[in-house]
Order: C-alpha cells, then sequence, then structure tokens
C-alpha cells in the first residue's frame, strides 16, 4: 500500500515528465510558427522541442527505476513551472524573432523551473520529497548550462561576423 | 486516496497586480460571445459595408462630380468619419477592421472561403491558405509604408474630400492592393503594412475602452498548441499575426475573433476598460512618427478647413485653383512639419526632459519612444475637435444625398431638397474646447504613468516631464487658438 509521502514523490515526478513532453509541443508548435519567416528560429525551436523531449525520456527512465512502469496519461498538468513562450506578442508582424531570443525564450523557462524546485525542496519536509526536488533542480540547472552554452555561442559568431 | 497538491498555484504576476480596472463583456453577456463566435459574424458585418462600397463606387465613377451631392464625399468624408474617429476608435478599439470591406476579397482568395475554415498545414499556421503565402520583407515589416501613404493622401485631401471620381479611384486602388496583396503574402500584409487607414487605427486603438484579451494569461502559457496564431479547424489563424497569450496593447488587434473561435482554453474575452488608460508604450520610431504625423494633419487640416486663412485652402486645393506653385509648397510645408519639425521638437523635449531631470541613465532613445504616448490620446482628441463641425456644419448634406445619392435628380426618400442647415454651429466652440483640454489631459496622464515606472524620485519625475508637458500644452493652446480664436 502507498503512503501519502511516497503519492507525492510519485506525482512530482509524473508531473515533470508532463511538463516536458506540454514543453516539447510548445516548442513544436513555435517552430512551425515561424516557418517561412527566419528558417534558423524555425530550426533552434526544433531542437529545444527535440530536447525537451529527451529530457521527458531521462525523467521517465528515472521513474521507472524508481516506481515502476509510467501510468496512462492523466490530464495535463495544471501548474506552469516551466512553461516556454514568446516575449513579444507583435514578433510576427515586426518580424523581429532572432535565434538568440528564442534561446533566451527557453533560458528563461528551464531558471523559472530550476528556482521552483529549488524553492519546493527548501520547503519541504520530506527528506524523500526533497531529494526529488533537488533532483529536478540540478536537472534543469543542467539544461540552464547548456542553453547558457548556447546562447553565448550564438552571440559570439554573431559578433564576429559583425566585425 | 486523494493526495495534496505539492506545488502551489503560481503567485499573480506584477503585471496583473497593476492592471487597470476591466470588465468581462463575455462573462457578463455570453450571448455577444456566441455571436462572434458564429462562422457567419465577420461575414455578416462586412456584407452591408461592402455593398455600402459598391454603391459608393458608382456614384463616384458615375455620380455627380459635384461633392456635396455626392453619396461617396458626403457618407465617407463626412458620416463615416465623423463616426470612425469620435465613436468607433475612441469607444471600440478597431472595430472597423472587423466590418472594413477592403480585405474582404483578399481574404476570399486566399481562404478560399468566405464562411468555413480549411484546416490543414500552410506554412506557420494550421490552416490551409491558397495563394503565394510568401513572408513580408523584413525592412518592410513596420508602418512606415502607411506613415508615408497616409501622409500622402492627406496631401491631396482636398482633392479627395471634393471630387468623387479621385476618392473612388483611390477606393479602387485600396481595395486591388489588398487583394493582390493577399495573392501573394500570407494574411493580411495589406492591413498590417499598407493600408493607411490601419495606420492610424492602430495608433489611436491604444486608447480605447475596448480590449480583446486572454482572460487568464497561466492558461497561454500552457497551452501547447498556440491555436490563437496558428489557427484550428474552428478559427483561421490570427490574420494580423498577433498572439494573444502576451497580447498587452491594441494597436494590431483587428478584431476579428478568430482567436474566440479557434482557442481550446476558451480563454479569450473582449474587456471594456477606462479610456486611455491601458497601452500606453510606443514600440519603434515608425509609430512615434505615425503619432506626429497624425498630430500635424489634425492641426494642418483645422488651418486649411477651418482657420480664416483663404490662401492656405487654396494652395490645398490645386485641383480647383490650378496653383502648382502654391501646392508644392503647402504639399512641402506639410511634409517638412509632419516629418522633420514637429519630430525634431519633441526629440528637444526629450533631450531637455534628460536635461533637467539629470536622467544619465535612461537611453534618450527609451525616453523619446516612452513618452511618445502623450501625443496619442492629444492627436485623437485633435482630430475629434476638428471633425466636430465637420459633421455640425455638414451634416445637413447626408440628409439630402440619401435621398439622391447619385446626384442624378431622384428623390427616394423625400429629402433630396433638404437645405443646407448647420447645426447649432454657436455651439462648436463650446465642444471643441473641452475635447482639447481633455486631450491634454490623457496625454499627461500617460506620460505620468510611463513616467512613474522609469522615476523613483517624484522630483526626477516632474523634471523630465516637464518639457514634453511644456510642448503638449504648446500644441493645445494653437488648437485652441485655431477652433476658438
Amino acid at each position: 500500500m502507498s503512503t501519502p509521502h511516497l503519492d507525492v514523490r510519485r506525482a512530482t515526478l509524473l508531473r515533470a515528465i508532463q511538463i516536458e513532453t506540454r514543453n516539447a509541443r510548445v516548442y513544436d508548435s513555435l517552430a512551425q510558427l515561424f516557418q517561412g519567416y527566419d528558417d534558423s528560429v524555425t530550426a533552434i525551436f526544433r531542437e529545444m522541442a527535440a530536447e525537451e523531449r529527451q529530457h521527458g525520456a531521462e525523467l521517465e527512465h528515472r521513474y521507472g527505476e524508481r516506481f515502476g512502469p509510467l501510468p496512462s496519461p492523466a490530464e495535463e498538468p495544471k501548474e506552469v513551472i516551466e512553461a516556454p513562450d514568446l516575449d513579444d506578442p507583435e514578433a510576427l508582424i515586426f518580424d523581429s524573432m532572432t535565434v538568440e531570443q528564442a534561446l533566451e525564450v527557453g533560458l528563461r523557462a528551464e531558471e523559472t523551473a530550476r528556482e521552483f524546485y529549488a524553492r519546493e525542496s527548501s520547503r519541504t519536509t520530506d527528506p524523500e520529497l526533497q531529494k526529488v526536488y533537488r533532483e529536478l533542480a540540478e536537472f534543469e540547472e543542467t539544461h540552464v548550462r547548456l542553453l547558457n552554452e548556447k546562447l553565448a555561442e550564438k552571440r559570439r559568431t554573431r559578433s564576429s561576423t559583425v566585425r | 486516496m486523494a493526495i495534496a497538491n505539492p506545488i502551489a498555484p503560481p503567485a499573480v504576476s506584477e503585471e496583473t497586480l497593476q492592471r487597470p480596472w476591466r470588465f468581462d463583456v463575455f462573462a457578463r453577456w455570453p450571448w455577444l460571445k456566441r455571436l462572434v463566435r458564429m462562422r457567419t459574424f465577420q461575414f455578416l458585418a462586412i456584407l452591408p459595408n461592402l455593398l455600402l462600397f459598391y454603391l459608393f463606387l458608382i456614384a463616384g465613377l458615375f455620380g455627380t462630380p459635384v461633392g456635396n451631392r455626392n453619396i461617396i464625399i458626403v457618407f465617407v468624408w463626412i458620416l463615416w468619419w465623423f463616426v470612425l474617429i469620435t465613436v468607433m476608435v475612441p469607444l471600440g478599439s478597431r472595430v472597423w477592421c472587423t466590418m472594413c470591406p477592403l480585405p474582404f476579397f483578399g481574404d476570399w482568395v486566399q481562404r478560399r472561403a468566405v464562411v468555413l475554415v480549411h484546416p490543414g498545414k500552410s506554412p506557420g499556421t494550421e490552416n490551409r491558405f491558397f495563394g503565394l503565402h510568401r513572408r513580408w520583407p523584413k525592412q518592410l515589416s513596420n508602418i512606415w509604408l502607411q506613415n508615408l501613404g497616409f501622409l500622402f493622401l492627406a496631401t491631396f485631401s482636398a482633392l479627395l474630400v471634393t471630387r468623387p471620381i479621385f476618392s473612388a479611384v483611390v477606393f479602387g486602388v485600396l481595395f486591388a492592393l489588398a487583394t493582390g496583396l493577399a495573392l501573394v503574402y500570407r494574411l493580411r500584409t495589406f492591413c498590417n503594412y499598407v493600408c493607411p487607414i490601419s495606420g492610424f487605427l492602430s495608433l489611436y486603438a491604444m486608447t480605447s475602452t475596448v480590449e480583446l484579451r486572454s482572460v487568464d494569461k497561466n492558461e497561454c502559457l500552457k497551452c501547447s498548441s498556440k491555436a490563437c496564431i496558428r489557427g484550428s479547424e474552428k478559427g483561421w489563424a490570427c490574420p494580423w499575426n498577433v498572439y494573444m497569450g502576451k497580447l498587452d496593447r491594441n494597436n494590431y488587434c483587428g478584431l476579428c475573433f478568430e482567436c474566440v473561435k479557434s482557442c481550446p482554453n476558451d480563454n479569450i474575452s473582449l474587456f471594456v476598460r477606462p479610456f486611455s488608460t491601458s497601452d500606453v508604450i510606443l514600440r519603434g520610431y515608425d509609430e512615434v512618427w505615425k503619432a506626429c504625423i497624425m498630430l500635424v494633419l489634425a492641426l494642418t487640416y483645422s488651418v486649411m478647413l477651418l482657420g480664416p486663412w483663404g490662401r492656405f485652402k487654396d494652395w490645398a486645393n490645386v485641383s480647383e485653383v490650378r496653383n502648382w506653385g502654391g501646392f508644392g509648397l503647402f504639399a512641402a510645408g506639410q511634409a517638412l512639419l509632419a516629418l522633420v519639425i514637429f519630430p525634431g521638437l519633441y526629440y528637444l523635449s526629450i533631450r531637455l526632459a534628460k536635461w533637467y531631470a539629470k536622467a544619465d541613465s535612461i537611453p534618450t532613445k527609451e525616453l523619446f519612444l516612452k513618452y511618445a504616448y502623450a501625443l496619442v490620446p492629444m492627436g485623437l482628441l485633435a482630430w475629434i475637435a476638428f471633425s466636430v463641425p465637420l459633421l455640425m456644419v455638414n451634416g445637413s448634406y447626408i440628409v439630402s444625398v440619401i435621398s439622391d445619392p447619385l446626384g442624378w435628380g431622384m428623390n427616394l426618400f423625400g429629402t433630396a431638397e433638404f437645405p443646407w442647415a448647420p447645426l447649432w454651429p454657436e455651439w462648436v466652440p463650446f465642444i471643441q474646447v473641452p475635447i482639447l483640454l481633455a486631450g491634454f489631459y490623457y496625454g499627461f496622464r500617460g506620460m505620468h504613468k510611463v513616467g512613474r515606472q522609469l522615476f523613483s524620485d517624484p522630483a526626477q519625475l516632474y523634471r523630465s516631464l516637464l518639457p514634453p508637458a511644456v510642448l503638449l500644452l504648446a500644441v493645445t493652446l494653437v488648437f485652441l487658438k485655431l477652433f476658438v480664436g
């Protein structure tokens, strides 16, 4: 019989998986939205969609190790936690989206998630749940680092092109 | 066993807390939502105007050349203009765009449907569009074309408002352009970048008392389909290319209500809000110049049509007076004033504001863009003040022309001989003065609202506001002088 704490841990990890899956779909939508505008923006959103799928798969693996087979998909998570979104609602009108801005969309989402999990980890009193949150925060930290590297690379490329 | 949600709901954002009062119209009157959700809604809104425009074109081409006897002049430049600027824009945002017939044929050829939606895949959307569906050049993805187009048409306004054939040709060209561009470029390229009317509607819609927005922005964050902008089997992709999830100003929302139909979360609603309070940020030089152009044109029109200086009127009225030199002077002077002198004065006021407030940390560009909102309510209300006498003095032409729309001697409703009778002309200044003062008030208030976000020190804030406020006051006084002498 499962304990309430176990259920919460399971639900937390499950929600993290669902959020990664949802974000992959959001990036797919954004990639399609910019089709025919800037191909590099479309490509970067596609790349981020693939990464989110990969993150989801990694979390699924961890879930399987801990709690057994993944349950059939429940309803969409109600929380925002990590939600990539366009900053500028008029970006398509002014054709102003750049690759850097696209990466910043992803970066902000990952940072929000990292901060959220870190905050929750310090709030909870259940050591096991704390461990799950900490793991998730570290997981997001890796993605933040990855996106920061990409962003730095893009900025470097752009400034060298400008010169 | 039910488990407690370990994750607290997200805190209310600062933006939500700062949002002024708004009233959800669709929540209060759900039948209105059902109405705009009907697939036939926009077609039914456009159809009467399409028929009227057809009549106007016929009247322009084949009716009397006498302007005040021809329906295209009287209905478009007196009635429509008055209703548009004094009622539709301040109270209904871009509701004219909901019913505008100009893009009708363009939409039709692009969608190959008048009412139905075609699900499918065209780049960027979940709908099937026809035509070349190309990307509009990036360099032209702004409202400069609209700015120059409106200024160009305004230069020929004397022709436009007196010669039916000229008005018919201009509207014919706009129809053709809207249709042609829809065949080549995606969505409402004509409306977004070319239509000269759309340009000033976008600017003045910022002041409007209505807005179409998402109800809960968190819902949009969670939405993976982004159907409001990409379309779905229920609605077309946003023809204006606006993303409702983060929309925070009215400028480019044409109120077609497709997003209300396509939103899978039922999260879009129409809101009523206070006048000139919410959208106070201009985001580019093109928008600032639009504000300058519109304000200057309100001024030159007032000089030309309402002022006591017959010479200016003669210069503008080149088709009758044939003074090409005078027309050249008028056109060059107007363009210079709108594109260089007034924006220059505004720039100067911003430089002074920066110096006087010792605001070295704020870039001049930022202050220039942010304080420019002051010109928006000022411009709109100046246009309203200018338009009041147009209707009150010339409104009786509407009564006569309705019985004889082409000036052919018909008398359909027995009012063809209705005499020209100005309506309480002695009251005009008493109406204009409070309107102009309201323009100054709302302009200053908007600037103050933006300024509060830039300066935490009240003394610094008021110092920064002083130079542009003096310019605003000077503009108000010039209008007052023109209107009430």
